[in-house]
């Protein structure tokens, strides 16, 4: 089986500045893929390069047997990415910057409106098709961004903390329609620092510090080795083994 | 200046603990908003300029200034006539309308700032002492316009008519800030009722652009339009329409009290206006305009977000502008980046406040060129005259700048970072977006515009222009082109306001202004030398200047994303 993913040696850097430092991971059809590490590990210089946001870059990737660097358009087609933070042209409805999105990736206006509307009316946001997004909270505009994400019914899907955001009810949407999309043979790429929902949704998480992959396997051979908790494998791994002596030292603020 | 300001505002300490103020509070939350306005962009008269890399500093300073160069060319009525209760009437018709309009923008900055809301309303801070910040705040503010704005006018009036009619101006002052104060609260207040936060925003925004072609046109016209009614030596008395306005009550109050003796029985009824109801006004706003007032302030944090979608602007679907875009676009590339053009660019409150004042300021150039001179010949007979020159030529050409205008803020926003959908999407050819957007921006505000240029030419000089207009069109068509592919090479709302361009980006904007001027120029030699053959030479030209358009418009819709990469790195 071709991989949907598949990364060789990859190293980036800015400027003397390593960021990436010989990355090498496959990834295969209907895998959620829990991509974490901490603050600055490289996790989003990855999601960049994988989009091809980053186009500079060392080593191989290849998705669906397809060279990044030779066939960006035809892969760029193939991904559906939902950045974290997303700036939105926030004037606009939905409905237009749905059809905005829609039509960069040649659909329809017809094929856009309808599953614009299936869409977000599964989120809930149906009344509101029409209305401008500059008054709408942080949640809708994530719900509209993740639809503009899946739109074009992309085989690779990287997201970029999906969930920030949300109410509890459209979590429990969302991450029903992780797993609905990877049972159907979608590859999802799951970046987040809530820990708790990554050892719940993903089936294989990958841990990145300074730039290498340091952990790969899933929850239960991850625990084997090392806690419980994917919060305190996290920790561990990194190297971070005296997390209660910083909180003391902060609250021991107030002492001095 | 902001300490010497806080100094002299704290000093008066025990007053305030006597209210039931907390001193200290007060002193940090107006401390804090003092410093917030002088790191603030001046949004009335800074706008057109481009932001400085540095950040700004002074900003204050810089609205006193302004305040005190307005102040001065009131003075040109008091030379303007010998009458004194027309130059004080045109004095304070300036002055109100200006500091009207100042202040209604930079209300919505000081008043109305919901942070306030998440910021100090938490904190253990009395309803008192925030009341009595705000008040004062706005007490500050007002005085660093209107003090340094009304300074020229006191000087002059102080010497003229001494220490009394300088006193009665003093009073003409406050009276005048009153009425403007009432007349915000009360725009702010219908406002507020029939519209949301988002939208009033955007009212006060077409304020800013009425508000920047009126002072572009006042600057240029107005000093001959004033002396052409002056021409006529009538005073302002003679014009029954000026009755109901302010300033004329004011003018009259001065004249009245300066003179109690004498004057006509009309002249008494106005000054008495101008005494009386400037004082009702305010208590109107402190009786029954300001407690609603506050409470739709209050209702402004809360309801800002979450509630109001209820509320929200429906949009209507399959507008006209996707049947335009289908007709003027060839591809869905292209069509993509004319409907996204055309959707921001309406709704864009920075695109509108920087493009729309520009289509004014080509009548108003083109009017003051048409009008200046000596000044013995009246506007009225410059306007019977007209059809006998070549005047259009210069409209038509003017008009271009309108065209450049809107293609050079396109590429603007302060949603900026939402272009990051250009990038991840699978486009081939940029430049289809490109020309997509430049297109719209030609059909959506140009073309209108050039209709109107020619109705109104056809008007004056009738319609032997029509090859001259159709040659004119074409040029700006290419001229629009052509900047769009020697400085557009960015997506449409990609890029930040607070870029600075480089040196040789400067020469090339000269040289972009530089060509219509030239063509321009040449256009106008063949119609005032060659007169026999001009009309050929003009149709000639113009399948030419096509020709140019379509060779532009070829190369620019090809442009690849590595052209687009290489203008970014200059840019």
């Amino acid at each position: 089986m071709t991989p949907t993913v598949s990364i060789q040696h990859l190293f980036k850097s800015y400027g003397d500045k390593a960021v990436l430092n010989d990355i090498s991971l496959d990834v295969f059809p209907g895998q959620i893929i829990g991509y974490i590490g901490p603050n600055g590990a490289g996790k989003s210089t990855t999601v960049k390069i994988l989009t091809g946001l980053i186009p500079d870059f060392e080593g191989s990737v290849t998705i669906n047997g397809l060279d990044l660097r030779e066939h960006p358009l035809e892969i760029k087609r193939m991904i559906g990415y939902i950045p974290e933070n997303a700036e939105i042209y926030d004037v606009l409805t939905p409905m237009e910057y749905l059809q905005f999105i829609g039509r960069l990736y040649d659909l329809s206006a017809d094929t856009v409106r309808e599953r614009a509307e299936q869409m977000l009316a599964a989120f809930g946001l149906k009344d509101v098709l029409d209305q401008r997004m500059d008054t709408f909270s942080k949640g809708m505009k994530q719900k509209v961004l993740i639809t503009s994400g899946l739109l074009h019914n992309p085989s690779l899907i990287v997201l970029d903390e999906p969930l920030s955001g949300l109410d509890a009810n459209a979590v429990i949407v969302m991450k029903e329609i992780m797993s609905r999309l990877a049972r159907e043979g979608k590859t999802l790429f799951y970046c987040s620092h809530m820990m708790d929902v990554v050892e719940k949704v993903s089936d294989r998480i990958m841990l990145i510090n300074r730039g290498r992959i340091i952990a790969d396997g899933t929850f239960e051979e991850l625990r084997k080795n090392s806690g419980d908790s994917l919060e305190k494998i996290f920790a561990q791994l990194t190297g971070e083994t005296n997390l209660e002596g910083e909180a003391d030292k902060f609250v021991n603020a107030f002492e001095s | 200046m902001n300490k010497l300001i806080l100094r002299l505002v704290m000093a008066f300490k025990g007053l305030y603990r006597g209210m039931g103020v907390d001193a200290g509070q007060l002193e940090a939350i107006l401390q804090v908003k003092l410093t917030m306005d002088d790191r603030r962009p001046r949004n009335v008269f800074g706008r057109n300029q481009p932001q400085r890399k540095k950040v700004i500093r002074n900003a204050t300073l810089g609205t006193v200034i302004t305040s005190l160069v307005l102040g001065c060319v009131y003075l040109y009525f008091f030379f303007l006539s010998q009458d004194y209760l027309t130059a004080f009437t045109l004095y304070f018709l300036m002055f109100m309308v200006m500091l009207s309009i100042t202040l209604i923008s930079d209300f919505t900055d000081v008043l109305i700032d919901v942070k306030d809301n998440y910021i100090i309303l938490p904190r253990p801070v009395n309803a008192r002492t925030i009341l009595m910040a705000r008040l004062l705040h706005i007490l500050i503010h007002l005085c660093r316009i209107v003090v340094p704005m009304m300074l020229p006018g006191l000087v002059y009036v102080s010497v003229q008519t001494g220490v009394p009619g300088a006193l009665l101006f003093c009073l003409d002052v406050a009276l005048a800030t009153l009425v403007c104060i009432f007349a915000i609260n009360a725009v702010y207040l219908v406002i507020l009722r029939v519209t949301t936060v988002e939208r009033f925003k955007d009212i006060i925004g077409v304020v800013q652009i009425l508000f920047s072609i009126l002072v572009f046109a006042t600057y240029y016209l107005g000093p001959r339009l004033a002396a052409n009614l002056v021409l006529a030596k009538s005073s302002i008395i003679g014009h029954p329409w000026f009755y109901p306005a302010p300033p004329l009550w004011l003018a009259a109050l001065w004249e009245v009290l300066r003179h109690p003796a004498g004057q006509i029985p009309l002249l008494y009824m106005l000054a008495a206006a101008g005494a009386i109801l400037p004082p009702l006004c305010i208590w109107v706003v402190i009786r029954f305009l300001a407690p609603s007032f506050d409470r739709k302030l209050g209702g402004l944090g809360s309801g800002g977000s979450g509630a109001a979608p209820s509320k929200g602007r429906s949009v209507r679907r399959g507008a006209s502008y996707r049947s335009v875009s289908h007709w003027v676009t060839r591809g869905n590339t292209e069509s993509t980046g004319f409907d996204i053009a055309w959707l921001l660019s309406g709704r864009s409150r920075d695109f509108k406040l920087k493009v729309y004042p520009s289509f004014a300021y080509v009548l108003v150039y083109f009017f003051y060129y048409v009008f200046i001179g000596k000044d013995k010949v009246s506007i009225a007979d410059k306007w019977n005259h007209l059809n006998e020159t070549h005047m259009y030529i210069l409209l038509i050409y003017f008009s271009s700048f309108a065209m450049i205008s809107a293609i050079s803020n396109l590429v603007y926003s302060d949603k900026y970072k939402a272009s990051w959908v250009y990038y991840v999407s699978p486009v081939k050819v940029p430049g289809e977006i490109l020309v997509g957007a430049v297109k719209a921006m030609l059909v959506k505000y140009f073309i209108p515009f050039y209709a109107m240029v020619s109705i109104l030419a056809f008007y004056i000089w009738g319609i032997g222009v029509l090859p001259d207009l159709v040659l004119g069109l074409v040029n700006v068509t290419w001229f629009g082109l052509l900047m769009g592919f020697m400085r557009l090479k960015k997506f449409p709302f990609s890029a930040t306001p607070n870029i600075q361009a480089g040196s040789g980006r400067f020469i090339q904007g000269l040289l972009i202004i530089a060509v219509p001027g030239l063509v321009g120029f040449g256009h106008y030699l063949i119609r005032s030398t060659l007169p026999s053959i001009s009309t050929w030479l003009i149709w000639l030209f113009t399948v030419l200047s096509v020709i140019l358009a379509w060779l532009i418009y070829g190369r620019y819709r090809e442009v690849s994303w590595a052209e687009l990469e290489k203008a970014s790195a200059e840019f």
